[in-house]
């Protein structure tokens, strides 16, 4: 296993953290049943929600189908059709979509299969995974905020073949190949 | 811990005040590590404290009670920090307590992991002061582990950046 010098620093950092008293009083309002007051009212809460749900659903299933399609066409206008967030902040888009946001040149090899782009609010960070469902080539793009160039660098996070990422170099914008080999496996 | 809890989930009031009085100087450092606030991390703290006691007989597995609690303390420290307005991104007091050479790199660090945004300092909390593995992270804050691992990617990159000179002398201890 590589030595990882932040592990160090990080677990020293909060290793002496001064602990503040066991707070055992409210802890002891646990096991004397205070709790239960909360889950008869989350039990409520969650019966109201449900008949909000019903009847929002019964409207919804109401609406002729003509008003849903302007509903539907309303959304993509706002250019929302083909976006999703991920639960790690990225926006989930199209390959297309990507070269257009993205901070940097973006071109993929061709016969090499993309799918799925997710690009970071910021523009500087386009992730896209390779090959359908194997999870195994993920290929990381990410322009450094805070180098004097500028320029992105291409990361592999696990895979187990070469790709060329195709990436711009100096400051006169020419293309460069560079060919990337795959580190072993975490 | 494991035989603890078993004991705790069948009704024994010593092993489940173990479990609760060794589970909370974790609870508190991992919701300090996540907000960067004493205040506001006791106060998560106690709440996830206090969840995990409630929800303790809940839990199906007790061997994972680490990932479970680290989850529950995550929670927390979200619905704490969603609560608070922005404020100082770091309360530094235990850091220059002693304002010696090790209080100095523990602010910087404190600082470092402050800017990060939540997305990437709660996994590096995790997998650095909780020693989790990526499934592990995963599984505390709902993620696939193959996006645990994007994120520790992006976040040590950004760490190692702002701590380029401390990585430097740390490189050299090692050696």
């Amino acid at each position: 296993m590589s030595h990882d010098p932040l592990a160090p620093l990080i677990h020293d950092a909060y290793r002496d953290v001064p602990v503040p008293p066991y707070p055992a009083s409210a802890v002891a309002h646990v096991t004397t049943g205070e709790i239960a007051p909360r889950r008869r009212a989350t039990v409520l809460q969650l019966s109201f929600a449900g008949s909000i749900g019903l009847v929002v659903g019964a409207l919804v299933v109401s609406l002729s189908w003509p008003l849903h399609d302007r509903i539907v066409d309303g959304f993509a206008a706002l250019g929302l059709h083909h976006e999703a967030l991920t639960d790690d902040g990225m926006h989930v888009i199209s390959l297309d979509e990507a070269r257009r946001a993205a901070r940097f040149p973006l071109v993929v090899p061709s016969g090499v299969p993309v799918s799925s782009v997710e690009i970071a609010g910021d523009a500087d960070t386009v992730r896209l995974d390779l090959e359908p469902h194997s999870g195994n080539h993920v290929v990381v793009l990410e322009r450094p905020a805070n180098t004097a160039t500028g320029l992105p660098q291409g990361t592999w996070t696990k895979g187990s073949t070469a790709i060329t990422v195709i990436v711009p170099a100096g400051t006169d914008s020419a293309i460069l190949n560079r060919i990337r080999t795959l580190p072993p496996p975490p | 811990m494991t035989p603890d809890v078993r004991a705790a989930q069948a009704g024994d009031a010593d092993a489940r005040d173990r479990v609760l009085r060794a589970f909370w100087p974790r609870a508190y450092r991992l919701a300090y590590a996540v907000l960067g606030n004493r205040a506001a991390a006791e106060d998560a703290a106690q709440e996830a404290l206090i969840l995990a006691a409630a929800r303790l007989n809940s839990l199906r597995e007790p061997e994972a009670f680490d990932v479970w609690s680290a989850r529950i303390v995550v929670n927390a420290a979200r619905s704490a920090a969603r609560r608070r307005r922005p404020e100082r991104p770091l309360d530094g007091a235990h850091a220059v307590a002693r304002f010696d050479d090790d209080a100095v790199v523990r602010l910087d660090v404190a600082q470092a992991l402050a800017a990060l945004p939540s997305w990437l300092r709660e996994p590096v909390v995790l997998r650095y002061v909780e020693g989790f593995s990526s499934a592990q992270i995963g599984a505390s804050l709902g993620a696939p582990a193959a996006t645990i691992r994007f994120r520790l990617l992006l976040a040590r990159r950004r760490l190692a950046t702002a701590l380029a000179d401390r990585v430097r002398v740390a490189e050299e201890y090692a050696r």
